[in-house]
């Protein structure tokens, strides 16, 4: 019977999140508040019925009482999160807030299929990231000092890298990882905030070249760093927010091609370097050889993807668990395999969604290093997911790095939610000034 | 220079960001680094390209996707190491694989208790294609095991066999195959060693693919054990793929094609006085059976196989142009197939010694083709020139048996020029006409092939014919093997004959 519910239930799953990703299209062109609000409503119940529907299966597989405890406990967490927001942030950009929430539930039920444990733990740590996003936009109204520090945060920044080799601990490959008691903390996911606003508070200070290659070298040290550290996808995505913002910053085409030129030569002097890197690279070329060796996660996450095709198997009728590191870099194949390919391109569309709305954000922001902030924090944001969607899918060599919000680990997912609280504060300032230029009018 | 021209920099209002004063002209490649103030008014410019662009990326990703999903996904899926397969074999009754005329070759019974077995109706005669489920499948039962699994039954009827406990139908795989033609084969081999595969040169399709000696599906969990520790006989071996055997006599198509292509001109002009033997490049070859032939010309010297001939003229050949000729029919390259086909081998070029010359024009030396792909050679010059791709997956179709996907015919693509199809043709038509392959001249059909006798170091000659019919129209390609039976005429042709005839007696309808 539960396998009939959950078969079922996988084409609701599916209606829902089309649902979903269209009034995500469509809210950016709402032109009146009642539509707007129709739609956000109508996103906020399908982000609900998903969840229900979800854990609703999850009980009938599993018959643990615990799963229905667990859900109860996540529906009021919601219930609560967005009442919240709604409250102190009357102005904040509530398709942002929902989008944010429904990644969220998405990975809540993946991570509860996946590990049940895992699942209670990021819960605890989405808890407490929330409490602390709740006090970012207040900071960014406020703050406006913010934007003079350009040299400490790169100071700070390379500081907190460069702490691994000091106090570092080994996960996976890489040395990224610090521990503080119990806590292990991975500073390459704090650090791109800090890196980006190195970036905009320099850029908005001075533009010419002298600045640019003073820039340039502080962000080769961080990108070093991250090399030494085996953080193959870290590297990279500091680089390309690098050459993004350099570019914004300045408007000159010959930076952004340079850069990507220079990014070139240094990937391919990395392949000669390094055997982490050739292995990644031959693991993408053809993991069939190696099948039993390097090119062993690509191919099971290949057979999850492939296996579960457009509509998937239901939630628990895949077998995800023979990726490993499903739980954080490969949980999208575990997604794409339980819950259907085409959810996961919904989802993939949702992630584009979120990305527009911070371009919005930065292009509506009123000076530079604002604007700055809300282009690279999206890079940041969206860079990530292709690297580790592209990577789960074999489009582009696979590098290590989380699907935020709905991966499993703390400093990932905290991270996440501090990105998204920086733009909700970037979205009230140019809300307010929006506001301030009207009445000067 | 930077510091110089940071003085003459204007001074900038950056809370505006707006550039107080008109700049001064500079040179080109200062200005290149300089931020482009016309477009700083506001950064809103870039900041859409880079939306655009990461929103390109994804776009590709997407299609990527999907493209995987529509096209990869079924190969990827059916890996031996895909473990969900297996784990999804438990809810699902595999598929049943049918011949092209409608008799079930592979099909999965229930005794009722809920025990399955795999049953094989035919036994031993589609050992090797159809192959095994168990010992990590082979055959189509390993290359089709995804859609074998795979129930395309409407949501409904799966809901309603779920909701009654039952196992959902997986799909049926409608194969090539002609059982009459395999029959035919299959007997024709009888208890000799060796090949045969026939297929159809305009579409491709493989029609009968027989290796011996075989093995019974239906006994092979009780057998296996001795099968893998006897590897002399390789039972399990499926010959027309895996089995690498010098060509003889049958490369000389290549040969004489070489010839012809590089004296285009007087190729017909050709003449040689054969009395058994020759000696070239320091190496003395004869005639089979030390025949002499006397004066012959180039299409008289396929006909009766005239290795003294052949050697005379394969000597001059140019040997990169001969080796380009032969690796565009395939030789060192993969055979495109479902089926794992071990890859041909040519090994000889400008820097070989010039003693091994005379050894390989002749199809001894180092080369070894597998008998699909000597069918395929002769499958081109009989389609003009044009080689279809061989596949053995004609349809698949849901329980009740409507179509879920057809897979048509490809090329792969023109390998020699129709005139010199038509040139080969005539000459392999001589070869049943007048020459060694005379057994098959009869009323029925108009055949065509080449015969060869392959010396080999494990005994008698590999007895080799491969050829097509009708000449006209050729809707039939053959390719025999009977390994260490002696001459090609004498054992392979007759072989062909037995497949040729039931084809044609038969009528059957392509």
């Amino acid at each position: 019977m539960a396998i009939v519910l959950s078969a079922i239930t996988k084409y609701l799953i599916t209606l829902m999140c089309a649902i979903y990703t269209i009034s995500c299209l469509t809210v950016v062109r709402a032109r009146t508040e009642k539509k707007r609000a129709i739609l956000i409503d109508r996103q906020q119940f399908c982000m609900f019925a998903f969840h229900f529907a979800s854990y609703l299966i999850l009980l009938l597989q599993t018959k643990n009482l615990k799963i229905a405890l667990f859900y109860l406990v996540q529906f009021l967490f919601f219930k609560g999160a967005i009442w919240l927001y709604e409250h102190i942030y009357k102005n904040c950009s509530l398709a942002l807030m929902n989008n944010m929430f429904f990644l969220l539930s998405i990975g809540f039920v993946m991570l509860s299929r996946l590990s049940f444990d895992k699942a209670v733990k990021q819960f605890f740590i989405v808890i407490g990231a929330y409490l602390i996003s709740l006090i970012v936009p207040v900071c960014m109204e406020r703050l406006s000092w913010l934007s003079k520090l350009g040299y400490v945060y790169g100071i700070l920044g390379i500081g907190f890298l460069a702490l691994v080799f000091v106090v570092g601990s080994t996960k996976n490959g890489s040395t990224n990882w610090i521990q503080f008691g119990g806590i292990a903390l991975q500073p390459s996911e704090f650090v791109k905030i800090l890196f980006v606003f190195f970036l905009a508070a320099m850029y908005a200070k001075a533009r010419e070249f002298k600045q640019v290659v003073i820039v340039t070298c502080i962000s080769a040290v961080h990108v070093l760093i991250l090399v030494l550290e085996k953080d193959l996808g870290a590297a990279l995505l500091y680089f390309v927010t690098y050459i993004v913002v350099s570019y914004v910053a300045t408007g000159r085409a010959i930076y952004f091609f340079g850069g990507l030129l220079g990014g070139a030569g240094a990937g391919g002097l990395a392949y000669l370097l390094f055997g982490h890197v050739r292995n990644r690279v031959a693991a993408w070329r053809n993991p069939w050889e190696i099948i039993e060796t390097s090119g062993y996660q690509i191919t099971q996450s290949l057979f999850a993807i492939g296996t579960g095709s457009w509509f998937g198997t239901g939630l628990t009728l895949g077998r995800p668990l023979d990726i490993p590191v499903v739980e954080s870099d490969f949980i999208f194949s575990a997604i794409a395999e339980e819950l259907g390919l085409v959810f996961a391109i919904l989802l993939i569309i949702i992630c584009l969604c979120v990305f527009i709305l911070f371009v919005n954000v930065a292009m509506k922001a009123g000076n530079l290093f604002t604007k700055l902030i809300g282009i690279g924090l999206g890079t940041c944001y969206i860079f990530q997911i292709f690297l580790n969607i592209g990577g789960a899918t074999k489009f582009i060599p696979s590098t290590g790095v989380t699907l935020p919000f709905i991966s499993y680990g703390g400093s990932s997912v905290v991270t996440a939610f501090l990105i998204m609280g920086i733009m909700q504060g970037l979205y009230l300032l140019a809300g307010k000034e929006e506001v301030a230029h009207v009445e000067e009018e | 220079m930077w510091k110089k021209n940071k003085k003459q920099e204007p001074e900038y209002d950056y809370e505006n960001d707006l550039p107080m004063e008109p700049e001064e002209e500079k040179k080109w490649y200062i200005r290149m680094f300089e931020p482009k103030e016309d477009k700083m008014e506001n950064a809103n410019r870039q900041i859409l390209q880079m939306a655009v662009i990461f929103a390109g990326l994804f776009l590709c990703l997407i299609v990527y996707l999907v493209k995987f999903q529509l096209y990869d996904s079924s190969q990827v899926v059916a890996s031996p190491y895909n473990k969900r397969m297996t784990h999804y074999g438990e809810d699902i009754k595999r598929g049943t694989i049918l011949s092209a005329n409608g008799k079930e070759l592979a099909v999965t019974k229930d005794d009722g208790n809920g025990n399955e077995e795999r049953e094989y109706p035919y036994g031993r005669m589609f050992a090797h294609v159809v192959g095994f489920n168990s010992h990590g499948k082979s055959g189509l039962e390993s290359i089709c095991n995804y859609e074998l699994l795979t129930s395309s039954a409407n949501p409904f009827v799966q809901l309603f066999n779920s909701l009654k406990g039952d196992k959902n139908p997986g799909d049926t795989i409608v194969t090539t195959l002609d059982t009459r033609l395999q029959k035919a084969a299959y007997d024709a081999l009888g208890d000799r060693k060796g090949a045969v595969v026939a297929l159809d040169p305009k579409t491709g399709k493989i029609l009968a693919m027989v290796s011996k000696p075989d093995f019974n599906p239906n006994q092979i969990d009780k057998d296996w054990d001795s099968f893998v520790s006897d590897d002399k006989k390789s039972n399990l071996l499926n010959r027309t793929t895996q089995g690498l055997y010098p060509p003889g006599s049958t490369f000389k198509v290549l040969t004489a094609l070489e010839y012809i292509r590089e004296n285009p001109d007087d190729y017909e002009n050709y003449s040689y006085d054969c009395d058994s033997s020759i000696i070239k490049n320091s190496v003395k070859i004869s005639c089979y059976g030390d025949a002499s032939h006397g004066e012959v010309d180039l299409a008289k010297s396929l006909a009766k196989s005239c290795n003294t001939s052949f050697v005379n003229l394969g000597v001059k050949l140019n040997q990169n142009k001969f080796r380009d000729l032969c690796e565009a029919f395939l030789f060192n390259k993969e055979i495109p197939f479902c089926l794992s086909v071990n890859k041909s081998s040519y090994s000889l070029s400008k820097k070989s010694e010039k003693s091994e010359i005379p050894q390989t024009v002749i199809g001894q030396g180092n080369t070894l083709i597998t008998p699909l792909h000597n069918a395929l050679i002769m499958s081109a010059i009989a389609n003009d020139g044009v080689l279809m791709k061989p596949y053995l997956v004609d349809k698949r179709l849901d329980y009740t048996g409507n179509q879920v996907r057809a897979y048509e015919p490809e090329e792969y693509g023109r390998i020699i020029t129709d005139g010199e199809a038509k040139i080969l043709k005539s000459m392999l038509r001589g070869v049943v006409k007048d020459g060694t392959a005379r057994k098959l001249n009869c009323d029925l059909y108009q055949a065509a092939g080449k015969t060869g006798s392959a010396e080999n170091s494990s005994g008698d000659s590999h007895a080799w014919f491969i050829g097509f019919a009708n000449y006209d129209d050729p809707d039939l390609v053959i390719s025999v093997i009977v390994e260490n039976a002696g001459a090609g005429s004498e054992y392979a042709v007759p072989v062909a004959k037995k497949v040729f005839d039931s084809f044609y007696n038969n009528g059957m309808d392509r």
